[in-house]
């Protein structure tokens, strides 16, 4: 291998000694990733996240998918926040939303979109996503993580983002936790996925029900207006 | 907290016992005696008893010991109140297929319990509980938290955890009636290499069966770092449940892998077939760990750190891969001065 690398270089330049040395680091990321699986030598936390297993899934997601990113400078670099998201379906949207946050901040993002179901479940749950149940948001938030929850699904009416569920939100108002408005805009069958990160809407920790549902109204105006300025007004038809 | 007991010999010599009386149920075990030999060390504790259906697994240097039969509870509950605990560590809880067959567990659990905790309710010196209990309360229904914290209501599905639930109902009667504080630590699963656990013994088969659909994650908790946890309670005297958790977690498959045993994916029916042929090589599988094979159990343990600042040394990997690394037992001759 290096022998090869070796007179690549001398041929090519610096460009290809480039290209040779992330093939190398691949060669060897690869090897590192099968040896690491078939010893047990690899790290799992205790939702059943497997992190080298999400980097070797990266690279296939953007074959499925692009992302434009904007507003990511909302992410809080550290520390646990609440992403809100909208769906329509909800398909391809817990893994558009992991993806395309990782893509433009690093941060990965716990999706609460993992049914409790074999094959389905366990596969999601290795590439970060956990289980859609408050106690699982609650448990995500408190260990520092940054955590997406999707609104209720719209599937007939487009351009409007469902009611956000005040038990997931009951936990995150308690922690006082940042919650950040996420608009996402695309199609199932599309490749392009335009994602619009709102302002964080801070608040005090409070184990107040009229605060949770206050909050819930404030996220799903500030998922709305994102998505109605990322969104064309349709005069025409 | 700290008390001191006084007593009067013939001469008229008065003597003072400084610390508190600890009654450990279930000293017989690897966890009770462990407990046991860190509290002799402790500055806090005066008389340590203990009782159980086996001796101790060590030498205890102050401990006293009682060995009772399962069905003697006049004996059990004689030898309590004669003690008069202040402490009273209630460890006597025996899992299925570690020592005792299914049946056997089941009814010491209930019975120890009831003569130990019901007759610790007795004694005036009462001043605090401590019970070893089981992540296993929780469950793992489908749909049910994956990682449930304290405030998670148990909903048990295994004989085992319906056991660990029936004590701690019997615990909480008990300290309500003493208007004590008791403490319910809910242990992730205890290996350490000697331990007799039929989860250590399914790990350490040359072929483990695993899920085929799905390979879920489990912790773990090594037993050093579980006597620990039970001393620190005893110390602290909180009131209500603690889960005692390792950090991190291992999955079914990478388990069998860190011991260089073989996974064999079994989905369906074939779970029954498994069973047996693995009960055939001497590791039964009580519902309890078929349960952690085929879904996983894991639970939060943040609220032990904020409340007894305890957090386990050992991750859970580490607990998987000690119970793989046999120590080299080192064959001491006699000098030859004792030889003479």
């Amino acid at each position: 291998m290096s022998t090869t690398a070796g007179s690549t270089v001398g041929e090519t330049g610096a460009g290809r000694r480039s290209l040779v040395s992330r093939g190398e680091a691949l060669g060897h990321g690869a090897v590192g990733f099968i040896t690491g699986r078939i010893t047990g030598q690899h790290e799992v936390d205790p939702w059943g996240f497997d992190d080298g297993l999400a980097e070797v899934a990266d690279p296939l997601l953007r074959l499925r998918w692009s992302f434009d990113v904007s507003g990511a400078a909302n992410v809080p670099a550290a520390g646990p926040a609440l992403l809100v998201a909208n769906q329509r379906i909800g398909w391809s949207e817990p893994l558009v939303l992991a993806a395309g946050i990782h893509e433009a901040t690093g941060r990965r993002t716990r999706v609460l979109a993992a049914p409790d179901l074999a094959v389905v479940g366990p596969v999601l749950r290795r590439l970060g996503c956990v289980l859609h149940h408050p106690q699982e948001l609650t448990g995500v938030l408190r260990a520092g993580e940054v955590a997406g929850l999707l609104l209720d699904r719209q599937i007939r009416r487009t351009g409007h983002v469902g009611a956000a569920d005040v038990d997931f939100l009951a936990s995150a108002v308690a922690l006082g936790v940042p919650l950040v408005p996420v608009a996402l805009l695309g199609h199932e069958t599309g490749r392009k996925w335009r994602l619009r990160i709102g302002t964080p809407l801070r608040l005090e920790p409070r184990r107040n029900p009229l605060a949770v549902a206050d909050a819930a109204d404030t996220i799903r105006a500030a998922v709305q207006e994102l998505v109605d300025e990322a969104t064309p007004p349709r005069w025409l038809w | 907290m700290l008390a001191g007991v006084a007593g009067e010999l013939d001469g008229g010599t008065v003597i003072t016992v400084v610390g508190v009386r600890v009654l450990i149920s279930g000293m017989g075990g690897e966890l009770g005696t462990r407990v046991a030999t860190l509290l002799e060390r402790e500055s806090w504790v005066g008389a340590i008893s203990g009782i159980d259906i086996d001796p101790p697994r060590g030498r205890l240097r102050r401990s006293e010991f009682h060995r009772f039969e399962p069905g003697d509870r006049r004996r059990t509950v004689r030898i309590v109140r004669e003690f008069e605990p202040e402490v009273v560590l209630h460890l006597g809880v025996y899992e299925p297929h570690a020592r005792s067959t299914p049946a056997a567990a089941a009814a010491r659990n209930q019975s120890v319990a009831v003569s130990v905790l019901g007759a610790a309710t007795d004694c005036r010196s009462l001043q605090a509980v401590v019970v070893r209990s089981g992540i296993e309360v929780y469950g793992r229904r489908r749909g049910s938290p994956v990682r449930p914290d304290e405030s998670v209501a148990p909903d048990p599905t295994t004989a085992f955890g319906h056991q660990l639930l029936g004590v701690e109902q019997i615990a909480t009667d008990a300290a309500r009636a003493a208007e004590v504080p008791l403490t319910l630590l809910r242990l992730a699963p205890v290996l350490g290499a000697h331990i007799p656990s039929p989860l250590g013994r399914l790990l350490r088969l040359p072929v483990m069966p695993v899920n085929m659909l799905a390979d879920p994650a489990f912790t773990l908790l090594h037993v050093d770092d579980a006597a620990r946890a039970v001393l620190v309670a005893a110390r602290a005297q909180v009131n209500g449940p603690l889960n005692i958790v390792s950090s991190g977690a291992v999955t079914t498959v990478q388990a069998a892998r860190l011991g260089g045993r073989l996974p064999m994916p079994v989905v369906g029916p074939q779970w029954k077939v498994a069973a047996l042929l693995t009960n055939l090589l001497g590791a039964p599988l009580p519902d309890h760990v078929l349960e952690l094979v085929r879904r996983g159990r894991v639970a939060d343990g943040a609220l032990a750190l904020e409340v007894l600042g305890f957090s386990p040394s050992r991750s859970t990997i580490d607990v998987v891969r000690r119970i793989f690394e046999w120590e080299t037992i080192e064959h001491r001759r006699p000098s030859e001065a004792v030889a003479a």
